[in-house]
Formats: structure tokens, sequence, C-alpha cells
């Protein structure tokens, strides 16, 4: 991870008039710093060595007393702003990596998994504002006060001014070979510390099914000694990253150190005045100081940055720039589709088509691609190899050409395990059909054995929460009402009667045989018989071994 | 707060010695510039070197001990913080371990378990980020002020009593300014709203409510963003309140200073000192805005975790003798639940036999699976070989739960979970059972292959027979499945189910399904 990627800029407008601000506060601060060190100086001087009395120097404290308040409304300004700018450069990251997910339909969520999505975008984005708020700023901070104060020593005294010349490279070449070397070691325990610190997150999650287990007990020795293994592993990254800044503030107080000792030696000659010599000693510090800061930010903001690249990863996904609008389809076909799933074996889906008034069950053993042929068919997964031309009346296209919102408007489905949003019934299936009044929902919910009065609180009775009971037959049926109130020309259909008992299959397959009659066409998955039965044709999927 | 404190307290010789060391790195810092101040004062007055070579030599020693003072002091702090989250987990995990399912059900939505999570990293920072650089602040502080003092003891009093104000008063200030609405709802709203969009974005993008999905996030990122501009302003006035106080203590060390110098109550060279050493001592604190700015979101942390980590004390239950055969008798059995729906029933299985339990979905199959598992109240009896059934029993039960969870680990360790004795020839076998022993040996990995977001792509009915393989690799008299044969094709089931009837064969099994089963010797419909 480079300290600043520009393709921050791109993505987070606000950032470039952030760093702009950054630098002219920063520039106004050498300033304050170096008027601080001058006055201070001169006051300490003419108290030492002219012996003059404090009354007498009224208006140069009150100057230095101007400085001191102008600093105290500086450092309000810069914390604000910067708090401020944190604030909303992650937010517009959150926006834009929802923005992205939704348009690549949560598919990079199937590669994060939901919760480490959620985690990266809730958490993993906080985590960032030790890098906007901090380390940013200091980034610029760091490339405009020392030189500002270096010059101003040169100026005053050139000889001390040369040796400052000479050190201050010392601490960033220092810092990047330390970092070079570091990085790796640090980056490969980043991996694992994730992989331990979900170990928790997983024990409470899998709570119940330990419980039945009777193994519960173990496991808390079990997260006693994870705990102790990210422990030992955290602990290696710290002392790396801990050894490093010691090495520069090493450099850094030598640096000081060989400066006061030729100011000091020159003192004793005589070569130098005091306020010169107290000077660039109080002001040399100023010059180390924030370089070495942004390396101590840039460990604070480590946990964050490990982010950056797996947000860039989303934000940088290509976008699909298809504007094919189809119209009505009266037919799919597809070729022989093969499909790479990430650590799997290759998925064959055999050729096949469907048309209008048809019903087009799939059937085969679990892994054999039979939502996969659907989710290619919703357009949420690419095939590797092959293809599936839409028939319209007028023309014929391939999915790969449409516009898939377009496409998607032809489309109901009902997914293996439905993933409601929070809200009420009529809620849900208003998302399908908006105008819907509530006897229609009503008579859906029929339509597919379920009567609305065996829910709790009937068609008000809140789905996606956190004590949702109804049962996972009863939410199979929302979701195949769903699918049909949409009313549109296709219908997937994965395992709609699963978990359902016999008198309601009967009357879902008799719905779509209805439906199928309707001049529907309808993609059937389902292990059942008699839904099976119900079918104009069939496709056997396998395995291939 | 007691309770966190407690175990705090665990870790206090680490804790103390990273106060002491950090306290000393900080105080190096204020040696540093002493003795530099009046090395350089001194060396002005042209005296001979010998009389310098000392404070060169503290200077050395000042300037090199800061450094590796405050290393030592880094890596005991975050070792005590890291020691210190693992027993909050550990304790937090053993409290939910004991309670009974119902009881954490609410924990299985991403809200809850993320909030913990959350918190457990934001009670460490009271120490880290609060506790550790305050204390540290205050006693090289006291250094610098000592130092002061002897040279100008009314000056040393009136900067000791502004360094205490503000040691006391940013604090104050960072914590009383700013939003009083907790951050830590939102986020955890926020978390729920990605979690939902993640899962069902697909089908937000069939029923056309994406974008309503997104301005929700808009929506809570607005009221994040308010309580984030609070929180700015809270951090900025600490911080210039830091300034105002040290600039008060330069020109308070200055004005003394020059008149201890025209009074001869003060050498010439110290003037230095006395006006240098408050950039010091207030370096200290310069941390201190920033922590402090979040003490409220920490406090806010801390209260929700304490009640979580009160210890529960479970009676000890002594494991009941592994009888040779069970007869296990409902009799008018009625889960006592009030939000889904119960039937009554009466049935009896005993070794050997096989109880179906099927009915329409939302009968209250699963109630009664529950309340066999002393998950839930129930009315009426269940009788094990005469005898009411009692926690002691538990061990005789091996049940597959409807939502059952695979761990994100490897195969091998989730199999495990059924019986940590089991060889891999064990494993194999209940693989081969349930028709996965030769895609898991295809597996790159094996039996090692990782399940979950991190490995591999497990279709539905393959999890459904990994869970199913899992609970075969018990060995105890009675068996309940619930639902077994979940997306499986009806060829399958009928095979799996033959060779789990042999496998299981005289225990006493019960199955709920909404199939219609051969096997059974008993069949009840609710």
């Amino acid at each position: 991870m480079k300290p600043f990627d520009p393709r921050l800029l791109r993505y987070s407008r606000s950032s470039r008039g952030f760093i702009f601000t950054i630098v002219l506060i920063a520039s106004v601060g050498a300033v304050l710093t170096i008027a601080q060190a001058f006055l201070l100086v001169d006051l300490i001087c003419k108290f030492f060595q002219s012996k003059r009395a404090f009354d007498s120097l009224h208006f140069e404290v009150i100057k230095l007393g101007i400085v001191f308040l102008a600093r105290a409304l500086l450092a309000f300004i810069n914390d604000r702003i910067s708090a401020l700018a944190s604030s909303k450069m992650r937010n517009e990251l959150r926006t834009e990596v929802m923005n992205k997910t939704l348009e690549n339909h949560g598919s990079d969520s199937t590669e994060l998994g939901t919760a480490g999505l959620a985690l990266l975008v809730t958490k993993g984005i906080n985590n960032l504002d030790g890098y906007f708020a901090k380390f940013l700023p200091q980034l610029f901070i760091a490339a405009v006060v020392p030189v500002t104060v270096g010059i101003t020593i040169a100026y005053r005294d050139w000889k001390s001014g040369g040796i400052i010349l000479l050190t201050i490279p010392l601490i960033p070449i220092f810092g990047i070979l330390i970092g070079k070397f570091t990085a790796s070691a640090t980056e490969k325990k980043w991996a694992t510390l994730g992989l331990l610190s979900g170990y928790f997150l997983d024990l409470l999650s899998g709570l119940t099914t330990l419980k039945v287990y009777g193994r519960e007990k173990l496991q808390s020795k079990k997260l006693e000694e994870v705990g102790e293994q990210y422990r030992s592993e955290t602990m290696l990254v710290l002392r790396i990253s801990f050894l490093s800044s010691l090495a520069l503030e090493l450099v850094a107080t030598l640096s000081v150190a060989l400066l006061a000792v030729t100011i000091g030696l020159r003192l004793v000659n005589g070569s130098m005045p005091l306020s010169t010599g107290l000077f660039v000693l109080v002001l040399a510090p100023e010059v180390y100081w924030p370089i070495r800061q942004v390396s101590a930010y840039f460990h604070a903001a480590s946990d964050g940055v490990a982010a950056f690249n797996q947000l860039f990863a989303i934000l940088e996904k290509p976008l699909r720039n298809t504007s094919f609008v189809p119209a009505e389809v009266t037919e799919i076909s597809w070729t022989e589709l093969k499909v790479n799933y990430p650590h799997r074996e290759v998925i064959t889906i055999p050729p096949g088509r469907l048309r209008l008034g048809e019903v087009h069950a799939l059937i085969g053993p679990s892994g054999s691609g039979k939502s996969t042929l659907a989710a290619i068919l919703l357009g949420f997964v690419t095939p590797a190899e092959g293809s599936v031309s839409i028939v319209g009346a007028v023309k014929t296209v391939e999915l790969s050409e449409v516009d898939l919102a377009a496409w998607r408007t032809l489309i109901a489905w009902q997914p293996q395990e439905p993933k409601f949003p929070i809200g009420s019934v009529a809620n849900i299936l208003r998302h399908a059909q908006p105008t819907a009044s509530d006897n229609d929902l009503k008579t859906v919910l029929l339509s597919v054995d379920l009567d609305q009065s065996d829910l709790p609180q009937g068609l008000q009775t809140e789905l996606g929460t956190v004590r949702q009971k109804l049962s996972i037959g009863q939410l199979r049926k929302i979701a195949l009402a769903r699918a049909l109130l949409k009313q549109t020309p296709f219908i997937i259909l994965d395992e709609p009667t699963a978990s359902v008992d016999d008198i309601s299959e009967s009357t879902i397959s008799r719905l779509l045989s209805d439906q199928a009659k309707l001049g529907k066409m309808i993609l059937l998955i389902s292990h059942r018989e008699l839904m099976i039965e119900a079918s104009t044709q069939v496709t056997h999927m396998d395995v291939k071994a | 707060m007691r309770r966190i404190l407690n175990i705090f307290k665990l870790q206090w010789r680490e804790m103390s010695a990273a106060v002491f060391l950090g306290g000393a790195s900080l105080g190096a810092a204020v040696g540093l510039l002493a003795t530099s101040a009046w090395l350089i004062s001194m060396a002005s007055t042209r005296p001979p070197v010998l009389v310098l070579e000392i404070a060169i030599v503290s200077v050395r020693f000042f300037g090199l001990s800061r450094g590796v003072l405050k290393y030592a002091s880094r890596i005991l702090e975050h070792n005590s913080a890291l020691k210190i989250q693992t027993a909050l987990r550990v304790r937090i995990y053993e409290r939910f371990s004991r309670l009974l399912p119902s009881d954490y059900a609410t924990l299985h939505r991403g809200n809850l378990l993320s909030q913990i999570l959350n918190d457990v990293e934001l009670a460490q920072d009271l120490w880290l980020r609060v506790a550790s650089p305050w204390l540290a602040g205050l006693i090289s502080g006291g250094a610098g002020i000592t130092i002061i003092h002897w040279l100008l003891p009314a000056c040393g009093n009136l900067i000791g009593a502004i360094f205490l104000a503000a040691t006391f008063l940013i604090p104050f200030f960072a914590m009383i300014s700013g939003s009083k609405a907790d951050a830590r709802n939102y986020e955890t709203k926020l978390f729920d709203q990605i979690l939902q969009i993640a899962e069902s974005a697909p089908e937000s993008l069939i029923f056309n409510y994406d974008r309503e999905l997104l301005n929700q996030v808009d929506q809570i990122q607005t009221q994040i963003a308010g309580v984030e501009a609070k929180n700015a302003s809270r951090a900025g006035f600490a911080s210039a309140f830091y300034f105002l106080a040290l600039g008060a203590s330069v020109i308070i060390a200055l004005w003394f200073g020059a008149r201890g110098a025209l009074s001869h109550q003060l050498a010439g060279i110290n003037i230095a000192v006395v006006a240098l050493v408050p950039l010091a001592i207030f370096d200290g604190l310069s941390s201190l805005p920033g922590a402090f700015s979040q003490l409220r979101l920490i406090l806010g942390a801390i209260k929700n975790l304490d009640p979580m980590l009160e210890k529960i004390k479970t009676a000890y239950v002594e494991d009941s003798p592994v009888p040779q055969s069970v007869c296990l008798e409902f009799k008018k059995v009625l889960p006592l639940v009030t939000d889904a729906t119960t039937r009554e029933i009466t049935a009896v299985v005993g070794s050997n036999e096989t109880l179906l339990i099927t009915g329409r979905s939302g009968s209250g199959k699963s109630s009664i699976i529950n309340a066999l598992l002393g998950f839930v109240p129930y009315s009426g009896n269940i009788i094990l070989n005469g005898q009411e059934l009692n926690p002691g029993d538990a061990h005789l039960f091996s049940t597959l739960l409807q939502d059952d969870y695979l761990f994100g680990t490897s195969i091998r360790e989730n199999l495990k979970i059924g019986n940590p004795q089991a060889s891999d020839e064990d494993l194999l076998q209940v693989l081969e059972i349930v028709e996965l022993r030769d895609f898991v040996t295809g597996l790159q990995e094996g039996l090692d292959t990782m399940i979950g977001s991190l490995g591999f792509n497990f279709s539905g009915g393959e999890k459904q027979r990994l869970k199913l393989a899992r609970v075969l690799l018990r060995n105890t008299p009675i068996f309940i499945l619930d639902e077994p044969y979940e997306f499986l094709d009806a060829a399958q089931v009928e095979r799996i189910a033959t060779r789990v009837s042999q496998k299981l064969s005289g225990t006493a099994l019960i199955i709920v399904s909404h199939l219609p089963l051969s096997h059974a010797s008993v069949t009840i419909s609710l």
C-alpha cells in the first residue's frame, strides 16, 4: 500500500479540497511555530543576557501571547476540518462501494462473504478515520513544515541549516528502507489476523449448534488459545512497527544531538550568539517531528489501510456496458454453458430452451448447476463458455448484449433461500406490484396455499427482523407469491416446494400448470416428483466426474 | 463498569509497568529539553568545556532513553490490551454458552454480534488510548513541575495548577461538548443495512427495491455525519484549550523567570530552563484531546458490555448412565412458546424404532424438538425409561437442527465437532453415507478444505449433507433429525435415508420431515 493512493481522489471528491486546505493550515502552522520560537528565544535572551525587566517588554510578551492564541485557533480549525473531512470522505467511499456492489448485483458479496462486506463497509471504512483525519493531513504537514522550518534555520545560521539539510533525507530514506523490510512480514500477518479475529464471531454464530453437540465448554478453552495466538502474532507485527519508529526516533535524536554539540562548541568559542543557538535548538526538533509523526500515524492507520485493497477491488470492477432493451421474450435458448467457481470444478450445463406456455424442470443432484443456470438467466453469473439467446417476435439477441435492468423487468424469481428486507409481508409483496390492493395480496397468497390468517399479524407480519417466527415453508410461499405478483412472461422458481407439505405442493403444481397455460414460461428447479410431473419438459443435470 | 475493571485488574502488573515506562519516556523528553536549555545557556557564558561535560552526557542519556523507554512502554501497553481483549471475549462467550438458545436467539442477526465485536475493541481503548497516555502524561508533568518548583517554587505551584487543570479539564471538555447521541447505535444500524443489501442484492434488483435500500444507507450516513460533526468540534475545543494552557504557562514562566533573575533568586542560565520545560510537559498531553473525544463512545461500549461479563453459575449436572436400550414417551407434550404455533403430541419411541413427525409448514414440528432439547418449557411429560427427562440426559441425544451451523474452518474440524476422537477413516465413512466421500477426496485439499466465505463455495445440498454426516459421527442412543433431506432429489433421499437408518439402527430415531419416509415405524402428523 502506497502512503497516498491517487485513486482516492477519484472516488472521494471532497478529498481534493481537503488536501488543499490542509496544506494551507500546515503552512500557517509552520509560520506560527517559527514565530513562537523566535519570540520565546528573544525574550529569554533579553531577560538572561540584557537583564531586562518583564515590564519593559510588554509588547513582545503580548506578541507571544497572540501567537499562542493563533495556534489554539488553528488547532481548533485543523481538528475540526480534519474530522469533518474524514467523516465526509468515509461516507463518500461507503456510498460508492454500495452503489458498485448493487450494480454488480451483490456478486462482490460472494467473494468477501456478506458479513465480510458489511464489516468492510462499516468497521473497515471507519478504521480509515486514522488515515483520513490524521495520517493524510500529517503527510502534507510533513511535506510543508520541515522545508519551511529548515529554510528559516538556514537563513538564521547557514551552518546549522547545512547539517539539517544533510540529515533530513536520512529519515525518509531510513523510513523507506525499514518499510520495505517490514511490509512483506506485516502483510502476511494481517491475513492470519483476519482469520483469527473472525473466530470469536464464528463461535457466537454457531453457539446453538455447539450447545446441541455438547461442545460449548471445550470451545471456551479453544477461544482462549486462539486469542493467545492472535496476541502473539499481533505482537510480532507491532514489535516490527514499534522498532521502526524507535529507529526513526533515534535518527532524529542523533541529528539533534549532532546539532546541539556543534552549537555548544560554537557558543563556547564565542562564534555564535546565544539567541541563534537557542533558536536553532528550539526549532530543530520541529524539522524531524512531522516526518516521524508520519510513520507513527501510518502505523495507527495501518488497520484501515488494509481495507484499501479490498475497497478498490470492489470499486474498480468493470461495469457491463450494454444498452439493448428487450421489449418482449417468446423463447429463451442456451448452448452448453460452463461456469467456473473459485475452488471448484467447472460446472457444465447442458443446452436447452424454454418457450411461452412451457414449464421446464431442471433435476439432478445438488451441485450439478441448477441454481447456477437460474443465476445465468437472471444476469447474476456470466458463463465462461456458451451463450444464452433471448428470442423475441422481432429480434433475437444474446443475453450478454442486453441491458440487464430492462431484461430483469421481464423476469420474476423465487430464490431457493429468500432473503426478505425488513418490512411487513404486504410491503414485501408490493415490491413486485406496487398498486396491488390488500385483497389482491390475500388472493395471491391463497393461490400458493398460504392463508394470511395463519400469519401472526396477517399481512402486517414483519419479516426480516430478529424474531422472525415464520417457518421456512411459509417464507418460501411468500417468495413464490411475490414472484407471481410481478406478472412477467418469464418465471424462475428455485425449489418452490422444499419444506412444503403435500397438500400445498399439489396446489402449487396445479398453479404452475395454470400459469403455463396463461402463456408464461417457467423454469422450475425441484426435487419433488409431483412438481416434475407438472412440467412439460425435464432436463437431467449431472455432476461431471 | 465494575466487572470490566475486574478484568482489567488481572493485568495490573504489565499495565503499571507500561504507565511507569511511558511516564519515564515523557520524563526523559522533559529532561532532554531542560538539560539542553541549561547546556546552551551555560555554553554562552563561555565556561571551561569540562563544566559542560555532565550536561552533554545527560542530554545524550535523555535523548536515547526517551525512544527506548517509549518502545518498551508501547510493547507492554499493547500486550496487556490484547490479553484484556481475549479475556473479554472468553468471558462473553462463556456467559452466552451457559444460556439457553432461546435467550441468545437475538444474537443471530448481524446486529448484536457486530456490536459486541466492536464494543470489545472499543473497551480496550479505555486503557490503550485514554488511561495509559493520561497517567503517563501526569507522571512526566509531575517531574517537569518538580524541576520548575525546585528553581522557582511560586512559579512551579502556578504552572502545576494550570497543568492539573488542563489534565482534568481537557477530558472534561472533550466529554461534555459534542453530540449526546450514541454513534454506536447508528453504526449497528448501518451494519445491518449493509448486511441486508449484501444478502438481498439479487432479489432487490429483480423486485426493484435496490434504490430504496441505498437510500436507507444514505439516511443512516447522514445521521452518522451529524454525530461526527459535533464530535469534530469537541476534539477541536480540547486542542485549542491545550494550546491556551501551554501559552499561559510559558508566559507565567517568563514572568517569574525575569523577576527571579533580577532579584537573584534564579541564576540567569536557568531562565531558559524554566521557560522551555512547560513546552515539554504539555507535550505529554498532546494526544489527550483526540483520545478523550472518543471517551463517550468507549464508555457507551463498556456500559453495553458490562452486563455480558456477569458470571453465570450453572449447577453441575452429572451425566446420567447410558442405558442399554431406551424408551422415550411423549405424554400430552405441549411446548410453551408464545410466538410460534404448537400442537400437543403423545407418542412413544424406543430403541430400534423410528418416529416420524410430519405436518404442514408452521405446524410446530420444530417446537417439539426445542422442548425435547430443553430449549423451551413444555407442559405434559417427556418420560425416558420411566423417568421424567432431566438435564443430565442431554448427552444421550444427538440432534441435527434445521439451522445447524457450519463453522468457518476445515471440513475435518467441522465434522469432528460430532466426535472429536473420530479418525479420518471414520470421517470418510460418514461422508460415504451422505454420498460426499468421492466429492471431498476429490477436492484439492480434501478434508482440510475450508468452509465458508473464505473457502469453498458449497451448494445448499452439499452443506446439508455435511451437517448430516457430522451428526452421524455421534454415538448416542437417541437421534433427532430435523428435515435431514432438504434440498436433495427423491432418488438421493431414498438412498441416503436407507443408509442413515442402517447406520442408526439400534437407536431411537426421531425424524421431523414434511416428506413421508418409508422407514418410519410410527408416524404422527401435526
